[in-house]
Parts: C-alpha cells; sequence; structure tokens
C-alpha cells in the first residue's frame, strides 16, 4: 500500500470527450473565446486604424 | 492530484497510484487506488489468492461485478486514512470468505455453471452484503454507468473541468506563446504603416495577426482550448 511503484507515462492525460453536457459547455467556451478575440481584434485594429487615419 | 495512472483497456482491470496530499505520510506513500471489473468467480479466486485489486473513489471503495449485476460499494464517509482502508479491506475479506462459503454451498464449478447456478449464487451473495450492511448501494449494475463515473473520476482527477478548463499548463503556455508571437508582426506592421504614412486602410490587414494574439491570451487566461472545445478533446499536460 505505501511502497511507491513505478509506471508507464500517463495514458489519460489526454482524450476525447463522449459526454453530451460536457462537450456543449465545452462548445460554449469556445464559442466565448473565439468571440471575444474577435471582438477584441477588431476593437484595436479599429483604434490602429482611427489613429493612422486622423494623424 | 492524480500523479500516475495505468489503464489496461482491454482486459478492464483499472490502476490508479494516486498521492494525496491530504494524506501522504512522506513523499513514497500512494494511496493505492485500483479498479476491477472481473466475474464472479475471479472475485473469489482473487482474494483468496490475495491479489485482489479494487477501486477507491472519493472515500468509497467499488467492487464491479458483471456477473451478479452487483455493484458493490463499501463506503465510509470518513476521509480516506488507514484505519478505513483497513477497514475496507477487513469488509472485502468478509465478503469473499462468505462468497467461498457460497460457492461450496451450491456446488459451482465455473468452468460449467449454469446462468441459474451463478443467478442463485448472486442472489445469495447479494442478500448477505445487504444483511450484514457491507454494501451502500445494491443497485444492478449498470456498466455504462459504470463506465461514466470511472471516465468523470479521471476528468476530476486530472484537473478536466467541462466549459472551464481543458488544457494543462504545458498546453497553456503554448498557447500564450503563439499568441506572442503574432505581437511583434502587429507592433512592427502598425509602425510601418504609420512612419510610411501610408493609406490607414492598410492597419486593416492587422486584423488576423491580432485575433491571434488575443486568442492565445484568452486561452491562456481560461486555461481552455477553443478548438479542443470545438473537436470534443482535453489535452491536460
Amino acid at each position: 500500500m505505501s511502497k511507491q511503484i513505478s509506471l508507464p507515462k500517463p495514458e489519460l492525460i489526454e482524450g476525447e470527450i463522449n459526454f453530451p453536457e460536457m462537450i456543449k459547455q465545452d462548445f460554449r467556451k469556445a464559442i466565448l473565446i473565439i468571440s471575444l478575440s474577435m471582438i477584441s481584434g477588431l476593437l484595436v485594429t479599429g483604434a490602429l486604424f482611427a489613429l493612422a487615419y486622423f494623424i | 492530484m492524480l500523479d500516475e495512472i495505468l489503464v489496461i483497456k482491454e482486459s478492464l482491470p483499472i490502476f490508479y497510484y494516486n498521492r494525496d496530499p491530504d494524506i501522504a505520510l512522506s513523499e513514497d506513500w500512494y494511496i493505492l487506488q485500483s479498479g476491477f471489473f472481473v466475474a464472479l468467480s475471479q472475485f473469489a479466486n482473487e482474494m483468496s489468492d490475495d491479489k485482489l485489486k479494487y477501486i477507491v473513489l472519493e472515500n468509497k471503495l467499488y467492487a464491479l461485478d458483471e456477473v451478479s449485476d452487483i455493484l458493490l460499494i463499501f463506503g465510509d464517509k470518513e476521509k480516506m486514512s488507514q484505519e478505513v482502508v483497513n477497514k475496507l479491506q477487513s469488509n472485502l475479506k468478509k465478503a469473499s470468505n462468505y462468497l467461498n462459503y457460497l460457492i461450496e454451498k451450491h456446488n459451482v464449478d465455473f468452468l460449467y455453471a449454469s446462468q441459474l447456478q451463478m443467478n442463485d449464487l448472486a442472489k445469495d451473495f447479494g442478500e448477505y452484503l445487504k444483511t450484514e450492511e457491507l454494501v451502500e448501494d445494491d443497485t444492478p449494475f449498470d456498466p455504462q454507468a459504470s463506465r461514466s463515473m470511472m471516465q468523470k473520476f479521471i476528468f476530476k482527477s486530472i484537473g478536466y473541468k467541462p466549459g472551464q478548463c481543458n488544457i494543462g499548463p504545458a498546453e497553456r503556455m503554448k498557447r500564450l506563446l503563439m499568441g506572442m508571437s503574432m505581437l511583434p508582426f502587429v507592433i512592427g506592421g502598425a509602425l510601418t504603416i504609420m512612419f510610411l504614412g501610408a493609406n490607414a486602410f492598410w492597419m486593416l490587414t492587422l486584423i488576423l495577426p491580432l485575433i491571434m494574439t488575443f486568442m492565445g491570451i484568452y486561452q491562456y487566461y481560461f486555461k481552455f482550448c477553443a478548438v479542443n472545445g470545438l473537436t470534443k478533446k482535453y489535452q491536460m499536460q
């Protein structure tokens, strides 16, 4: 019980998800991140454009 | 925090070795969290040979039996400690001894046992477990539900949280670096356009590297990979 055992490399550190509720939650978060990135990108690009346009 | 995990997929014995900081007595102290999905006959044989593998999930010890359709849960609400483990092992031993007795009583030869004999054996064994209060739950064993339970336990152990975290520290850093590597293009491009006095509309070409930069930053911040989220994957390295 208390002895250390040498084991192969972990196998389940990465993989696929097959639970619909988890897939749905992940999907929402992915869309949120993509949307945030798009909005931030658009805002900064707009700011740079305005800067170049008016100066 | 799951340190190491070994899964033998085909034969379905599942072993977890988990060093829990709350119960770790030293660096060498591992709580053996091992699982098994075996037939009733193997349950008895393994127990009699002191080779039984079991699974400990959240302070409960699960023994899953596919033949008898009985999910054995030897539970304790206390924090898992050596005493609790000893108690669980003692309960398992007790159950195993009775099972061996039942096998002799029913004169079951596992090589030639009929389904009827196995059912009788499983029924008697289940009743004994309930009478002795060795199990908390005797609902019929549902392999699908058990696999789900196991999978969710693994998710919890490695830190995957649906909708919250699907990448580990190494993957987070990779995404941050990928995002930040786009930043020099943005800064260089913007400065070039400004100093050359080029048409302001050229600034719009920077939108793509900017979105990629923000993607990297947000993925790092949220501990979440958008591509993994869309492709139903997780990477907890």
